[in-house]
């Protein structure tokens, strides 16, 4: 148990100890080389902003997280269906990849707006933007996952007499959930950035339009809190997908144990 | 059980093969890398469909055969399946057959039979690579199916465990009476194992000869000093083609 805590705080302290000396390297920097606070401020005005204003960054805090997550869901959700359809279907792999490298490979900077013009400024857009970033890293994880599988398994099967659907159900779709998650993991980092460029082309609320405010009217500070907001926000939904995973795949984990 | 004329496909991959297993019998496949073990395997299994001839298990269709859950496969790689316990492996046939299971073991005394007792919850990245071959075994037996067919079952362990599965192997078949038809590569282990040898020409294959060995089971470690074992081995090796010592 204390071998533990001590491997844990071996890995915990490191980052947290160079993080403080920056912060403090960042403080010394701004104040004695008079930097424009307006360019960089110092992490004490920062942290004062942070109080003061947190409150109305709730609302909005609130509009992004429900954009970030509805887009993800959506997203994930075709991503795994579009991934099995790919994985069954030689037609459907020749025609969707394409088309799924085409919209990827767009930048979202530049077809935010159109999806916005066509979905409004409300949440729908964000929803189309977000969903749209996220669900290709689904299709090829899941597909991958489907397919992957020891040609010996499927033949074992055979021997069984089993019907597809068997082998779909008992074996290839357990296999493909670690698949699945990496798949996940990445779509819930992609969507954050998603909401908030989609934010940045047209909204009513959120954390990315009080961005666009704060730059428009070089409340830097603000500026730095929300991206501190947003970090954390991302480094959160990471974490919990993490969670979720290990709960998922305990084999996996069944192997570190070793 | 008798298994007919046998040919492959586009790649001529066998050439006429046609031998007899008789139930309850032990019997090796030797051959060349390559020759074709596997898809001889395969088609006697049913799993391919040979171009020209048939396999016939008991007077029927090895595809009727298959669909009463007559036969079990045992392949090089254990392929069990991470996500589940040893003992949730075992039980997989029974789950996929269902009612065409006619016969069921249970599979805790199965995992007992092939010496894995205690082990039903660990997870296959837990086990060592003998302990999961031990697993695909029993899993092969959970239906017990006349007809065991093994792919070359021990080809990833080392030397001192697939002596001692060989020894269980056999320890096994002598409790259960069933066919056992097993590819393997290595000579010593086809010959020390089984009571015939059915040895295989280079691709495409065809029996070059089928070598009886006539020890009685169960074999003894000493039995491989024995004139009859490396006068059975050295019939093998003729047989391939190998040399075998000083005499052509």
């Amino acid at each position: 148990m204390i071998l533990r805590l001590r491997r844990v705080a071996g890995v915990i302290y490191p980052p947290i100890f160079f993080f403080l000396f920056l912060l403090i390297a960042w403080q010394l920097y701004v104040e004695y080389t008079h930097y424009p606070r307006f360019l960089l401020p110092t992490p004490y005005e920062i942290m004062s902003e942070f109080l003061i204003s947190w409150p109305t960054l709730v609302p909005h805090f609130i509009a992004t997280l429900l954009e970030i997550v509805s887009g993800f869901f959506v997203g994930s959700i075709i991503g795994v269906i579009l991934g099995i359809w790919v994985a069954y279907s030689k037609l459907a792999e020749r025609v969707i990849y394409p088309l799924a490298i085409l919209v990827k490979v767009a930048p979202v900077v530049a077809i935010a707006p159109m999806i916005t013009l066509w979905f409004g400024f409300g949440i729908l857009s964000k929803i189309v933007i977000t969903s749209i970033i996220s669900f290709f890293p689904l299709v090829l994880n899941m597909s991958a996952g489907l397919t992957s599988i020891d040609p010996s398994l499927v033949d074992l099967m055979h021997s069984l007499s089993a019907k597809e659907t068997e082998i779909f159900l008992k074996i290839r779709l357990p296999n493909s959930v670690p698949y699945a998650f990496a798949g996940l993991k990445i779509a819930i980092t992609v969507s954050v950035v998603g909401a908030i460029v989609a934010e940045f082309a047209g909204a009513l609320a959120g954390l990315g339009f009080m961005a666009n405010m704060a730059m428009a009217y070089i409340e830097t500070p603000l500026l730095f809190v929300l991206l501190m907001i947003l970090s954390f926000l991302g480094i959160a939904l990471f974490g919990m997908i993490s969670m979720l995973e290990r709960i998922f795949v305990p084999w996996a984990a069944a192997r570190g144990a070793r | 059980m008798q298994y007919p004329g046998v040919r492959g496909f586009s790649v001529d991959a066998l050439k006429e093969i046609s031998f007899n297993v008789k139930p309850g019998e032990l019997v090796s496949v030797v051959g060349p890398s390559g020759c074709g073990k596997t898809t001889l395997l395969k088609i006697v299994g049913g799993l391919l469909r040979p171009s020209k001839g048939k396999v016939l298990i008991d007077g029927e269709d090895v595809n009727i055969a298959r669909k009463k859950a007559k036969i079990g496969f045992v392949f090089q790689n254990p392929v069990l399946l991470p996500w589940r316990t040893a003992i949730k492996n075992v039980e997989l046939p029974l789950e996929v057959l269902g009612q065409s299971a006619r016969h069921q073991v249970d599979p805790l005394r199965v995992l007992k039979q092939v010496g894995l007792a205690g082990f039903e919850s660990t997870y296959p990245s837990q086990l060592s690579g003998g302990m999961q071959s031990r697993v695909a075994i029993a899993r092969a037996l959970v239906f017990d199916p006349e007809i065991l067919l093994m792919d070359e079952p021990f080809g990833a362990l080392d030397e001192i465990t697939r002596e001692k599965l060989g020894e269980d192997l056999v320890r096994l078949w002598m409790e259960t009476k069933k066919s056992i038809v097993f590819v393997t590569h290595s000579i010593p282990e086809a010959v020390f194992l089984a009571q015939r040898v059915v040895v295989l020409t280079a691709r495409p294959a065809a029996v070059a000869r089928i070598v009886s060995v006539g020890l009685p089971h169960p074999r003894t470690a000493d039995m491989q000093a024995s004139r009859e074992y490396i006068d059975r081995v050295g019939d093998v090796r003729n047989a391939l083609g190998l040399s075998w010592g000083s005499s052509s």
